[in-house]
């Protein structure tokens, strides 16, 4: 009995460990992942895609068939050749390079077979598929899917706006789309028609108590926003206007307003309003100064787990700029002409959205955002920033129908204030180089991403030289701060007259 | 303990042995890349891009290199490898401005800059995917990333035709911003007032 219990136990710890060996190298080996989405003429195809080692990669031959007529193929255990009317792909295992047409393109990794597959990376649709096909590739690296053919993929951008009991979602298509909705699993699911969707973002998150996230999937091939609630019992009242290019949904625990009634023209044709983050008035920091007077919003750069730059004794962009804003906060409150509000007292590091909510949220009258930068060899030096967008005719708003109100994404409010912020830069510029031996160029437009959203006059303020090369003594001195503060309350008296 | 106990002692300590270093191994993957790598390195991808895409000879290019004290993009003419591809030139001149300038403007990108992967949207938008060795490495502040992105967008734009928009991705994936300014998160357009001397 106990010879066979022991002749048991050594079998039985036998068939462990080569399951154990089997399980600890079977996963290096392949694994299936997503989908790889195509959108051809003909409709949307999918190849899944196979994860080997720390790369994606997709089936060479599955590809071919769905892009070309393949007229035949020569393998051997180290190379593939295809060929196809007139031209031909030829690609070796372990080369990150494949032969399109007699011509070598650079892969990102190497060719691999598995299972009898030969695999080839991603980024081959970036740099292969242009040369196999006549129909136009459009493919975002990075992206798993790519479009092929003349219709060019439209986007969307996506807008909360947070209510009393619920939330508006705003979806803005850059093509007409049509919508089919459909609840499942205590999700709402929104199928998009009528034009392929390339997505700059997948996935949002919200803070908001009814809505969490909105995803968009395609890995089925059919494009569809899902939309997960925070809560249960909620009512979600979708409705599609602009001609197929907004789309409105309520989400509420009863309905409050019939959207069904509200005609498109409800849409925003203005700045939108300036909380999409769920920010609420108990989160906003305080205010300082005297009622009446115009409020200015002082924004140290950083902070928290980003330190900004570093010179060369450690000095962090964070402390420098903390420091500055300190002061001009209290030369501001000192001359009673203005009210104040700092996006960071303390060591923390709001997000870039959370600086601007707070701003919009008060409706300040200047938005002033503070960095140190690299100026190279002159300093001390100081600059200021209004915004430029980085391609004003196509970001700063999105188009609607003749006659019909514009969509204009939240992100991109400051493009109302363009010309007041320039006023503001050039009358801080003017104070500023009136310091003597302060350098200070004529003020310029910088996509600075921190004045993106501020629905307000915004201007950014940059001293230097600071680099990891520099010492910033200089920079950090009591005295050029209070020349630096007084200079600022100067511009923003200049400022406020006209 | 028996001689086949002790074999079955020693397969199993081998195993466990092999795991440990296979998830050591999966382990490096996760990691990022290392922050610093020599120039010469860079150099060397250089050379090694212009063999693997099969260069047509030279050509002559406009490049742009930021003057910070200027607060502006100084033109520079250079001779670099070229080829018919758009997405190969596109390579060629980022490679180009990675080397940096010969006349000791400030480098745009930092030498340990890999180029990922480039590709050409028939919109005219061309991504250009770098590595995150890139992050934290360019000169801080809003001038001078300002300038860094315009001096590749600039170049792109003013030797290759087909480009009219400049999108940045970093390891694949958009960034907010490069080094906690500029706004990346969309595509740039060429803006020729940043180099004056430029025809």
């Amino acid at each position: 009995m106990n010879q066979r219990f022991h002749s048991y136990s050594r079998r039985l710890l036998w068939v462990g460990l080569l399951l154990g060996v089997a399980l600890v190298f079977w996963p290096s080996r392949t694994l299936r992942s997503d989908n790889f989405v195509f959108y051809l003429p003909a409709g949307a195809k999918t190849i899944p895609i196979e994860t080997v080692g720390h790369g994606d990669y997709l089936p060479l031959l599955q590809v071919l068939n769905l892009v070309v007529h393949v007229d035949g193929m020569q393998a051997s255990q180290s190379s593939l050749k295809v060929w196809f009317g007139q031209s031909d792909v030829e690609v070796h295992l372990g080369d990150r390079k494949v032969r399109v047409n007699k011509a070598w393109v650079p892969l990102e990794a190497p060719v691999r077979a598995e299972n009898g597959e030969w695999l080839v990376p991603l980024g081959f649709m970036a740099s292969a598929l242009p040369h196999l096909t006549r129909q136009p590739v459009q493919y975002r690296v990075g992206a798993r899917r790519v479009f092929i053919g003349e219709a060019r993929p439209g986007s969307f951008s996506v807008r909360l706006k947070p209510l009393a009991d619920g939330a508006d979602i705003m979806v803005a298509f850059t093509e007409t789309v049509t919508v089919k909705t459909e609840a499942a699993n205590g999700r709402w699911i929104l199928y998009l028609g009528g034009h392929p969707i390339e997505p700059l973002e997948t996935s949002y998150a919200f803070q908001n108590p009814f809505v969490k996230t909105l995803q968009f999937d395609d890995q089925d091939g059919v494009p569809k926003l899902i939309i997960t609630p925070a809560a249960e019992g909620l009512n979600f009242y979708p409705l599609l206007a602009e001609g197929g290019r907004g789309l409105l949904a309520e989400v509420s625990k009863q309905r409050t307003a019939s959207l069904a009634n509200l005609p498109p023209a409800s849409l925003p044709s203005g700045p939108p309003p300036p909380a999409p983050q769920g920010a609420t008035a108990e989160e906003i920091p305080s205010v300082e100064g005297v009622a009446s007077a115009p409020l200015i919003i002082l924004d140290p750069g950083h902070g928290g787990s980003d330190p900004g730059s570093h010179d060369k004794n450690g000095v962090l962009e964070k402390d420098l700029v903390l420091s500055l804003a300190t002061r001009v906060r209290a030369v501001l409150l000192a001359s009673g002409r203005f009210r104040v509000s700092l996006t960071r007292s303390g060591d923390s590091d709001p997000t870039f959205d959370r600086r601007d909510t707070i701003a919009n949220v008060l409706h300040a009258s200047v938005f002033l955002t503070f960095h140190a930068g690299d100026f190279g060899a002159a300093s001390p030096r100081a600059a200021v920033y209004s915004f430029e967008p980085p391609a004003p005719s196509e970001e700063s708003s999105l188009p609607g129908p003749a006659g019909m109100p514009r969509l204009i994404p939240w992100e991109y409010v400051q493009v109302f204030e363009l010309d007041r912020s320039r006023e503001l830069a050039g009358a801080l510029q003017q104070s500023l180089a009136a310091i003597p031996g302060l350098s200070v160029p004529k003020a310029a437009a910088a996509p600075a991403r921190v004045l993106r959203s501020v629905g307000n006059p915004a201007a950014a303020v940059e001293i230097g030289s600071f680099a990891p090369d520099l010492d910033s003594a200089p920079l950090s001195a009591l005295s050029f701060q209070q020349q630096l503060a007084d200079a600022i309350l100067k511009g923003l008296d200049a400022f406020k007259k006209p | 303990m028996t001689s086949r106990a002790k074999l079955v002692m020693f397969v199993a300590t081998a195993a466990m042995a092999l795991g440990f270093v296979y998830l050591h191994w999966l382990g490096r993957g996760v990691s990022n890349q290392s922050a610093s790598r020599p120039e010469e390195q860079a150099r060397a991808q250089l050379t090694e891009a212009a063999l693997l895409a099969g260069s047509r000879g030279t050509h002559p290019v406009k490049l742009y290199f930021p003057s910070e004290e200027d607060g502006n993009l100084i033109e520079e003419a250079r001779l670099i490898a070229w080829s018919d591809s758009d997405a190969d030139r596109i390579r060629y001149v980022l490679l180009a401005l990675i080397e940096g300038s010969r006349a000791g403007r400030t480098r745009p990108l930092p030498a340990s800059t890999d180029v990922r992967a480039v590709f050409l949207a028939p919109d005219g938008t061309a991504y250009l995917d770098f590595s995150n060795s890139a992050l934290g490495l360019f000169a801080p502040g809003i001038g001078s990333e300002k300038l860094a992105v315009y001096s590749v967008v600039d170049s792109l734009a003013a030797n290759i035709p087909a480009v009219k928009h400049v999108r940045f991705l970093i390891q694949g994936q958009e960034v907010e911003t490069l080094n906690g300014h500029v706004d990346m998160t969309a595509a740039f357009s060429p803006d020729p007032s940043l180099s004056p001397e430029a025809p």
